[in-house]
């Protein structure tokens, strides 16, 4: 090649290398230049990422929190299940029985509670309901009356049974209520009956085995939708700048400058909307069971740790797809011509 | 006899478009000497535009060849281009194109951070150069905050940025009106006789022509005539003469 005695003499061509890695603080300053001068835009294009990731996000968590609502309780009938057995082969001592509960309150409340059951017509989920409260203090009275350490932790077990059978059917009663609010009929066969033990599986597992098939798809259409957007978002970010592009590439920027410049765009739009999104879906879906079933039981059952795993994947999701979307329209971008800074006519 | 910077021979661009074919070029021969202002002047689609992007490695001929210090362009790779357009040429645009998201300061401080200056160093010489182009006082005033002919200024510093062997400026006057093209022209000039640096404008317009140590007239695609200044009398009456674009 001629080039004795040119420009691109060895030496000089040593230069390209520090070219290459050292403008990360420059790009990362232009990227979030230009996301503040079109602030509009980008806050837009957040919104639609926000709105996505939070559908998504309530679906993950409203597919935890019904099953968490279905199986914790039955997981604490098996547990005091367990524990009498212990009792009863004498390896653990009866539990004490809590202080302030006297007899007669016990036998007030369950014939009040008998009578109210008996008038009721209305709505069988209500009688019910009284019938399990009266099983209860029946239960309890017991626990009073028992003469026998072991007849008292008999009693004792069947209290805190009939307790958490309660709750459950409290929760299932409220499930049936919101099931009819929204009009969601079919979604039924929520049974009470403990008749083995909740399957014990990963988080995973258990949102493949759990989602609702309806909830797959729309899931995907939420990821989808984000995707989109934020490829959309790109492409105008690309095509309102050629002529910068252009200029950048006449003062020496290399493609892979230009298509860091975009990465790091999407990355940052991306991320922020992902993490909003989660915390939006999240807060509203809880939020929704808790108006619907109580802020108690929900508390009480629903599965925290699967639901940060949840989030923790969400975020994963979005922002490989906002990474995925930025592809094309980087390398687009990073293709221009350095001709069209020269072009007058935009 | 001085160095030659840029060198042109049989260049031909033809640019296609479905059917028809345009002819830009049809063959340029120029030479262009280190140190020297150029200005080429031609009707408005004589091919001045194109001719520039092919000295300014932004285009490849169809034909012939463009030596930038005896390198023939086209055999540069993207890396090579780059580095070429980063240290070796400063480009001024008719339309400024100063980044609209970045201070003065930090459009000028951009093609040093591309050649590898540390920020500091680059802060210093982007002072330095705003304030020779007379905007020293502006560092951080955004392109919006700037009128067009202090724009155009930043863009001069901007080319300067990377001390190049060549100033490509195609139009630089032609949004401007006559006073600041008058004052960008002889901006261009000072930085000529005082940085060495060889410039090459293009322009329509006669009034611009009094800084050129060379006139090169380009007509259809095709180099016209060359006129030495001192062959030129730059004579208000002469000059209305000759046939405007
Ligand atoms: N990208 C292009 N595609 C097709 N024709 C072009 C293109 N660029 C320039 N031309 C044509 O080439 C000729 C020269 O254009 P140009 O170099 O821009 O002239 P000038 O800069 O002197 O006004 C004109 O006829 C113009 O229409
Ligand atoms: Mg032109």
């Amino acid at each position: 090649m001629p080039r004795e005695g040119g420009v691109v003499d060895e030496q000089a061509m040593k230069g390209i290398g520090r070219q290459i890695k050292l403008p990360w603080s420059k790009a990362v300053e232009i990227a979030a230049k230009s996301m503040k001068v079109r602030m509009g835009r980008s806050v837009v294009t957040t919104a639609s990422i926000v709105l996505a990731i939070a559908f998504l996000m309530s679906i993950l968590t409203g597919t935890t929190l019904t099953t968490s609502l279905r199986i914790q309780p039955q997981r604490e009938i098996l547990r005091v299940r367990e524990q009498l057995e212990q009792v009863e082969a004498g390896a653990i001592a009866p539990f004490a029985f809590p202080e302030g509960l006297s007899e007669d309150q016990l036998s007030r409340e369950i014939s009040s509670k008998r009578h109210r059951a008996e008038e009721e017509e209305a709505d069988p989920l209500v009688i019910q309901r009284l019938f399990d409260e009266v099983s209860v203090a029946e239960a309890a009275r017991q626990v009073l009356r028992a003469d026998t350490d072991y007849q008292r932790a008999r009693a004792m077990h069947d209290w805190q049974v009939s307790k958490a059978q309660l709750e459950l059917t409290n929760v299932e009663n409220e499930w049936q209520r919101l099931i009819r609010r929204l009009r969601m009929e079919g979604v039924t066969g929520l049974s009470v009956e403990v008749t083995r033990a909740p399957p014990e599986r990963s988080y995973f597992r258990m949102l493949a085995e759990e989602m609702e098939p309806r909830d797959r798809w729309l899931g995907v259409v939420a990821v989808m939708v984000c995707f989109v957007g934020i490829w959309n978002a790109m492409l105008m970010s690309v095509h309102e700048r050629i002529r910068e592009i252009g200029t950048m590439k006449c003062l020496g920027a290399l493609e892979a400058f230009i298509i860091k410049l975009y990465f790091l765009e999407s990355s940052f739009i991306g991320m922020t909307g992902t993490f909003l999104g989660i915390v939006l879906g999240f807060v509203l879906s809880y939020l929704r069971a808790s108006w619907a079933f109580g802020f108690g039981p929900i508390y009480s059952y629903f599965d925290f740790g699967g639901a940060l795993l949840s989030a923790v994947s969400t975020l994963f999701i979005g922002s490989a797809l906002s990474v995925f979307a930025a592809v094309f329209p980087a390398y687009r971008a990073a293709k221009y011509d350095p001709v069209v800074a020269m072009r007058v006519d935009e | 006899m001085p160095d030659s910077i840029v060198r042109t021979r049989e260049v031909k661009r033809v640019y296609v478009m479905g059917d028809t074919k345009v002819h830009a070029l049809r063959g340029v021969n120029l030479e262009v000497y280190a140190g020297e202002y150029i200005s080429i002047m031609g009707p408005s689609g004589s091919g001045k535009t194109t001719l520039f992007n092919m000295i300014g490695g932004l285009d490849k001929p169809s034909e012939g060849k463009v030596y930038i210090d005896e390198v023939d362009v086209a055999q540069l790779d993207a890396y090579e281009l780059a580095w070429l357009r980063c240290r070796k040429i400063g480009y001024i645009f008719q339309t400024f194109n100063i980044i609209p998201v970045m201070t003065a300061l930090e459009n000028v401080t951009l093609p040093m951070t591309f050649a590898g200056l540390t920020s500091d160093e680059a802060r210093n010489k982007g002072a330095d150069l705003l304030d020779k182009v007379g905007l020293g006082d502006r560092l951080n005033h955004k392109p919006f905050e700037l009128s067009g002919g202090q724009q155009q200024r930043v863009a001069i510093a901007r080319s300067m940025a990377n001390d190049p062997a060549v100033i490509l400026a195609d139009e630089p006057t032609g949004n401007l009106d006559l006073n600041t093209g008058q004052e960008i022209i002889e901006l261009l000039k000072e930085m000529n006789e005082t940085a060495k640096v060889t410039i090459i404008t293009a322009t329509h317009d006669m009034k611009m022509l009094s800084a050129s140590d060379r006139i090169v007239w380009i007509r259809d695609g095709r180099v016209d005539r060359i006129e030495k200044r001192s062959d030129l009398d730059i004579d208000a009456g002469k000059i209305g003469g000759v046939e405007d674009a």
